[in-house]
């Protein structure tokens, strides 16, 4: 009954897909690029609480517990939870929510779950029982596509300056591109057009456009593309070239933290190059060239740089032969991947140890925070309350707390990784 | 008593000096049409000259041309057997590129044993030396003491005595950073319009290379090429940028700016799990695992 009611949760929230013909055992498969998407989850709620409040934050929380559901269901979930935390129960608006959730779908965050409507002919399914039996669900690649976005003005930032990441921040607000397509290029968009953008976000910025996008179209990043040259020019976003560019970042963040700022600069000579023999390396490395053949090797070793042989003669004979060094990317990431999942789930382990360690005192802090709560209900001060904690106890609980709080802050660390990888593979899939 | 010194006659004098006006070297015709010398005379006077070691015979094909040595040579070789002779004119041919013992084997066609003997005693004579090319210390190369060796053979101005000068590398290359961050930051001040503040603040070799030699930091003057390979370590680092421009006449010109921030450590390189040398071996409950890892702990009580 367990393993029914897991299978059934499981394919609401589009993890399992099942099929099968009538009287014949129903087979499941994991969707695996779905299931990998769970630990993103808090990040989309953050979004759309910055940008639409808490009333957005509640609704898309119940609509990721739930998977899939319909308006009403959704609206009526969302109002019981908010009746519980609000003293005066007809204080919450339903219209309000209603246009929250209107808004939702017009910035695409959430969409139609078109796939799960049942078979002309059949019963809809129970959680249909309502007019029209529309589900929705959230769609995450909006969440991706923005958060794309704040990676790509981060990175400009870092690598030009502000106002350059103000100029691109622009051309990607008039992107004008549906958000579930992963397309490797933005809309184009026209030089008024950015003058017009610029105008209303950052007026002083408006007679500096036409450098800053000289400058970001000069660069040997290839991210901002001037395509014509008709009316002052018409420029987009490569985003394929970005997604080259931030896994490269990070690979390289992994090599100088792992082996140290000789062997980063060692495997971007080779990076650089594509294709490098060791003398090479060891003349362009500015270091002696025994130091600069053992860090060579250690990569090699780890698996960060492969070696392709070129005969020179038939024989295929060694001292004959051209040995050449190279990053292999596509695999490197899919390597980098593996781990970047399996730190996520360390974290998760030693995050669960903590709190189980630490259960009776979470549970103790979580009654005095709900005592605290129903007393404001009543009137009566949080003051007049008798400290339900010690201070050691306290002292503990804020440790542990803190601890917690650095897990979380390395898991976001380790999405960022994931979504550069993960995007850049994609790209190169598409490409 | 000691040897009397050799006395040139007038026909000598005279082939010395038309030999002097063509340094390249003569023919025995043209040495006798500028000489204006008789056969015999003309004969005569050059096996003088080559027993006193003024002359060489060099042939350019078929033809055979006299030359005018060197004098510093000839007293070079002055004392000298004609082994040690023939040892050292091929060391003398090779130039500061230098040739090792295996090349002067061939070329000399003298037994092993005979020319370690030889080059022993020209050692000792101090007219050769030998070097140890940088690249592959195992290998001796022989050359005439007194050049200047290769840069090929020394690492150029990163080497001394045999050592590479990390230090001396690093403090010209944090310099070089250095100079590079204060013309961006004063072309950032000076010029609002971002295209002109980055046109003033990137700046090409000569600019580089006057900024080095100004320091004073370098006991040699610095190559192009030199001052290129530092520059483009800082590329590689990540601080500088590169961009590439046409300049007067077509050429392809470089030039180099600071970039405004240093390469952060971003992602999953600020987790230790990102950084560990033995993640492939971690699972829970194992010898390896996220709740018994040194790293995590370290990193978690930071």
């Amino acid at each position: 009954m367990e393993v029914f009611n897991i299978v059934k949760l499981k394919l609401f929230h589009h993890r399992f897909e099942g099929s099968g013909e009538k009287n014949q055992p129903v087979w499941y498969s994991v969707d695996i690029p779905h299931s990998l998407n769970l630990p993103f989850y808090p990040m989309f709620v953050n979004i759309v609480k910055q940008q639409h409040g808490d009333d957005a934050e509640i609704m898309l929380e119940e609509l990721l517990h739930q998977g899939s559901t319909s308006r009403e269901i959704l609206l009526e979930t969302c109002m019981t939870r908010m009746k519980v935390s609000v003293k005066d129960q007809g204080s919450v608006d339903a219209d309000k929510l209603n246009s929250v959730f209107e808004v939702l779908i017009s910035r695409s965050y959430i969409e139609k779950a078109d796939d799960l409507l049942p078979e002309s002919g059949e019963p809809p399914p129970k959680k249909c029982k309502t007019t029209g039996g529309i589900m929705w669900r959230v769609n995450t690649q909006a969440f991706f596509n923005f958060m794309r976005d704040t990676h790509i003005v981060e990175f400009v930032k870092n690598r030009f300056d502000e106002g350059a990441s103000e100029v691109v921040s622009v051309i990607l607000t008039l992107n004008t591109q549906i958000c579930g397509d992963m397309s490797q290029c933005s809309s184009s968009v026209t030089y008024d057009q950015v003058l017009h953008g610029l105008k209303n976000k950052n007026p002083d910025l408006v007679n500096f456009a036409k450098s800053y996008l000289d400058i970001l179209t000069d660069s040997d990043l290839g991210i901002v593309k001037l395509i014509d040259e008709y009316g002052g020019g018409s420029y987009l976003i490569n985003f394929a070239n970005f997604y080259q560019e931030f896994a490269k970042h990070h690979i390289s963040s992994i090599v100088r933290e792992r082996f140290g700022p000789k062997c980063h600069r060692i495997f971007a000579i080779v990076l650089a190059r594509n294709m490098i023999e060791q003398k090479q390396v060891s003349e362009l490395a500015l270091m002696p060239y025994k130091d600069a053949k053992e860090l060579l090797y250690t990569l090699y070793t780890e698996n960060f740089l492969e070696i392709q042989e070129l005969h020179r003669t038939p024989d295929f004979s060694p001292l004959r032969t051209f040995y050449l060094f190279k990053v292999p990317l596509e695999k490197l990431t899919l390597k980098l991947l593996d781990v970047c999942y399996k730190a996520i789930f360390n974290l998760m382990e030693i995050r669960k140890a903590k709190l189980d360690e630490n259960s009776r005192l979470v549970d103790k802090s979580l009654r005095a925070d709900a005592a605290v709560m129903v007393a404001t209900q009543r009137g009566i001060s949080p003051n007049d309350l008798e400290d339900m904690l010690t201070s050691s106890e306290k002292q503990q609980l804020g440790s542990c707390m803190r601890l917690v709080k650095r897990l979380d802050l390395g898991e976001i660390n380790i999405l960022d990784s994931i979504t550069a990888l993960t995007h850049f593979g994609t790209s190169q899939t598409l490409s | 008593m000691p040897p009397r010194a050799a006395v040139l006659g007038g026909n000598e004098n005279k082939l010395l000096e038309v030999l002097s006006q063509n340094p390249e070297g003569c023919t025995d015709k043209l040495l006798q049409q500028k000489a204006k010398l008789e056969k015999s005379a003309l004969v005569a006077s050059i096996n003088k000259l080559l027993k006193l070691g003024r002359l060489e015979i060099k042939s350019q094909g078929s033809i055979l041309i006299y030359q005018l040595r060197d004098v510093k040579s000839n007293e070079a070789t002055k004392g000298m057997g004609q082994e040690e002779k023939i040892v050292f004119k091929i060391i003398e041919e090779a130039g500061n590129k230098g040739i090792w013992v295996k090349e002067i084997r061939t070329r000399s066609n003298l037994q092993l044993t005979q020319l370690n003997k030889v080059l022993k005693s020209l050692e000792g004579k101090k007219s050769i030396r030998s070097v140890k090319p940088v690249n592959d210390s195992k290998k001796k190369i022989y050359m005439v003491y007194d050049l200047k060796p290769d840069s090929s053979l020394t690492g150029g101005a990163w080497y001394g005595e045999n050592d590479f000068e990390t230090e001396f590398v690093d403090i010209l290359g944090r310099q070089t950073l250095t100079f590079l961050q204060r013309q961006r930051s004063h072309a950032e001040v000076q010029h609002a319009d971002p295209a002109s503040a980055q046109r003033h603040m990137m700046c090409d070799i000569k600019q580089v290379k006057h900024f080095i030699s100004q320091l004073g930091i370098s006991k040699v003057e610095l190559e192009d090429a030199e001052v290129k390979q530092i520059l483009e370590s800082l590329v590689f680092d990540g601080l500088v940028s590169r961009i590439h421009t046409l300049g007067e006449g077509g050429k392809k010109q470089t030039f180099y700016g600071a970039i405004k921030h240093k390469p952060l450590t971003t992602g999953i390189s600020r987790v230790p799990c990102g950084v560990c040398p033995i993640i492939s071996q971690c699972i829970p409950g194992g010898l390896v695992s996220p709740q018994t890892c040194t790293y995590m702990k370290e990193w978690l009580n930071f």
